[in-house]
């Protein structure tokens, strides 16, 4: 454990921790504070304010010089150990084989005084991390993730060749950020924005044919042309707002995307002024998610959650866009085996109720629209309906065939795999969703049937890893073979060397 | 043979060897305590008939609140809306979600120590069962409530890394209690003991 040497003697963190370390919310009462007391005062005065700031910016220093001092780390190749507090003291103790995920995070702050902050994940750690050393030296940082590597790393690989697994083009990230979700609703405000401008448009017709036939009076049309002209440009200046917004924060956060193959481990990296640096074992991964919205769906694209035990959803990590077959050329070098399986279908009667469901969800439209005419009125979308009652039963059937259409297409969507190492489900009509899970990682396993799915001998069956929100959900299959395969399931989490 | 509470009196119990059987077909030469022994031996359990009286207990206060809130707001607004709520609408009420919906779940609930993992069948409108291996245990808790300190009762929960929450069963008799947790801690040990060294970390 020549790697750990550097760590066995306590350690503090980097100087810069004092003021960088400090919490943006704590950093925000420091200015609040004496703002909100100065203002509450009688009489508010600049040189009393700028007073109570350097006062309480001064204790503020002084404690965390004192809480300094007293946070050490000390990592021996087997345990890191980490003390801190200044009246309450703590003692963390974390033993090499839990950790789950290292990461090291650098703003532009912290690379500007060359300082990083590790933080690691044990799977304890659900709502934000087991250890997190904010700001020491990068040097550091890096030497104390390769010593915890060192210890953790079973078989030895002295100067083994970092394979490259994952590279994203800027052509990728680019298509990410126009297809993300963030501009999804776009197709919208656009639509929105036409609709707005048709109506002018109308008004416009109706203003020029009034003046025509009374030339001598005022000459509305102008104000109808300003509004249908001032509308449209307020929302194109909206939308690119929102598509340069949504491109830069994809470049910022996801360019020089990367992830490199060291024996067992997955080194990702990201970003491009604030960087991440995360280091996972591939045997600690829980979970991986492919998603696809439907805008994804039409270019072939996909996103790639790979989820360890450790951390909420701010640690998973995220591979913003990949080629559906690139996508699972990469699952299928995690665990293996992926491709070669194949989904069964749902029975039909999973189809029935897929049906149904969708139905179920456009039933307060059809209502509104079938029994209503207030209802009506009170859209402005619908109110051409009331003069047309063609065009409403025309709307009803409209509305019941698309909610059909799309009960199918989910039905046909989803599928289900359970092989001798891992459980596959597939959901979602537009939007499709890929979970996929190896069997030696299964926690528990339950199977669950309602009413109506007892009636038509259907069931669910929840097969939970480890980690925030990691349950593959097989929602509507055959009971009875649901509950073979909770028991098949159940032998292997319980035996899980055997798989 | 009387329990002391909280497993006091339930030693500590030696791991054998690995074998192929299933736990529940062993011998455990180890395990000398009657009731741990029984645990072991994988039957199927029901309830506590006295966790019928808790269900009801809470059913009806959870009941309460909305009628009389409801009573109260049309008391004023509706007088006649509140009398056939109160008259009508709260006895049937009672009827299903305090008389027979606990009956009903009492009657539904099973569970065992199985093979390999704790199963927990249960639920009226939506059917569970659920499987817990025991390799996969990370911790088990008692819990007495005042009213399931009143009825001799503990409700045992067995948590493990998945983060969907524990597994509960409720209505365990508090002179039961120890030993049941004894007997799934043993089967855990066991199940440990079974992995390779580097393969123990159920995570």
């Amino acid at each position: 454990m020549t790697q750990s040497q550097g760590f066995v003697t306590p350690r503090r963190l980097h100087p810069a921790s004092i003021i960088l370390g400090l919490p943006a919310r704590q950093l925000l009462q420091v200015i609040l504070f004496p703002v909100i007391v100065t203002l509450a005062g009688t009489t508010p005065s600049l040189r009393g304010g700028l007073q109570l700031f350097l006062v309480y910016a001064g204790v503020g220093l002084l404690m965390r010089t004192i809480s300094y001092q007293r946070r050490m780390f000390a990592f021996d190749g087997e345990t890191l150990r980490i003390n801190s507090g200044v009246f309450a003291r703590q003692q963390r103790t974390i033993a090499v084989n839990r950790i789950q995920q290292i990461e090291l995070r650098r703003s532009a702050f912290s690379r500007a005084v060359g300082c990083s902050t590790v933080r690691i994940e044990t799977a304890a750690s659900a709502s934000e991390p087991e250890v997190e050393l904010r700001v020491i030296a990068h040097s550091d940082a890096v030497a104390l993730r390769d010593a915890v590597r060192a210890a953790t790393v079973t078989d030895v690989r002295a100067n083994s060749p970092r394979v490259p697994v994952v590279t994203i083009p800027k052509r990728h990230l680019m298509l990410a950020a126009l297809t993300g979700n963030r501009l999804l609703a776009l197709p919208g405000v656009v639509f929105a924005g036409l609709q707005f401008v048709g109506a002018q448009l109308g008004a416009f017709v109706d203003d020029v044919v009034a003046w025509l036939s009374n030339p001598s009076g005022p000459f509305t049309p102008l104000s109808d042309v300003l509004s249908a002209f001032a509308f449209p440009l307020v929302v194109a200046a909206a939308v690119s707002a929102s598509v340069l917004s949504a491109v830069l924060v994809t470049f910022l956060r996801d360019g020089r995307f990367t992830i490199t193959r060291d024996g067992d481990e997955l080194h990702v990296s990201r970003g491009i002024i604030a960087t991440r640096d995360s280091l996972i074992a591939v045997n600690r991964i829980q979970l991986i998610e492919l998603k696809q919205n439907w805008l994804r769906r039409l270019f072939g694209v996909a996103t790639v959650h790979l989820q360890s035990a450790g951390g909420d959803a701010d640690a998973r990590v995220l591979i913003p866009l990949l080629r559906v077959t690139h996508a699972h050329q990469l699952i299928d070098t995690i665990l293996t085996d992926v491709t070669s399986v194949s989904l069964h279908a749902h029975p039909r009667a999973a189809g029935y109720r897929s049906v149904l469901r969708w139905l179920r969800y456009s039933l307060p439209l059809v209502a509104a629209l079938a029994f209503s005419e207030e209802i009506a009125n009170g859209f402005t979308f619908l109110t051409p309906l009331n003069a047309y009652p063609t065009l409403r039963f025309t709307a009803i059937a409209v509305l019941i065939a698309a909610s059909f259409v799309m009960g199918v297409a989910a039905y046909r969507l989803r599928g289900f795999a359970i092989s001798d190492t891992l459980v596959i489900a597939q959901t979602g009509a537009l939007n499709r969703r890929v979970l996929i899970a190896p069997i030696r990682k299964i926690q528990t396993v339950g199977v669950r049937a309602n009413l109506f799915q007892r009636r038509l001998a259907l069931a669910t069956l929840l097969v939970r890893v480890a980690g925030a929100r990691s349950t593959v959900i097989i929602h509507d299959a055959n009971a009875q073979t649901l509950q073979t395969h909770a028991d098949a399931l159940t032998r292997a989490a319980a035996m899980p060397q055997n798989v | 043979m009387q329990h002391a509470p909280f497993g006091a009196g339930h030693a500590a119990v030696a791991v054998p060897p690995h074998t192929d059987t299933p736990f529940v077909d062993r011998e455990y030469p180890n395990v000398d305590d009657v009731k741990v022994a029984e645990f072991l031996h994988g039957a199927f359990h029901g309830l506590s008939a006295a966790v019928v009286v808790a269900w009801r207990i809470s059913a009806a206060f959870s009941l309460l609140a909305p009628l009389v809130f409801i009573s109260v707001m049309f008391a004023f607004v509706a007088p006649r809306i509140a009398g056939i709520v109160l008259i009508a609408a709260a006895p049937v009420m009672f009827l299903v979600f305090v008389w027979w919906l606990p009956k009903a779940r009492w009657l539904r609930w099973r569970w065992r120590l199985g093979p390999e993992a704790l199963h927990l069948s249960f639920g009226v409108l939506i059917r569970r069962s659920e499987h817990v291996p025991y390799f996969r245990i990370q911790h088990i808790e008692l819990i007495n409530g005042p009213i399931e300190r009143w009825l001799g009762l503990t409700t045992l929960t067995v948590t493990t890394a998945s983060a969907s929450g524990a597994a509960v069963l409720p209505g365990v008799a508090q002179a039961d209690a120890p030993a049941l947790r004894t007997a799934l801690l043993h089967l855990a040990q066991l199940a440990v003991a079974e992995h390779a060294a580097d393969s123990r970390d159920a995570v």
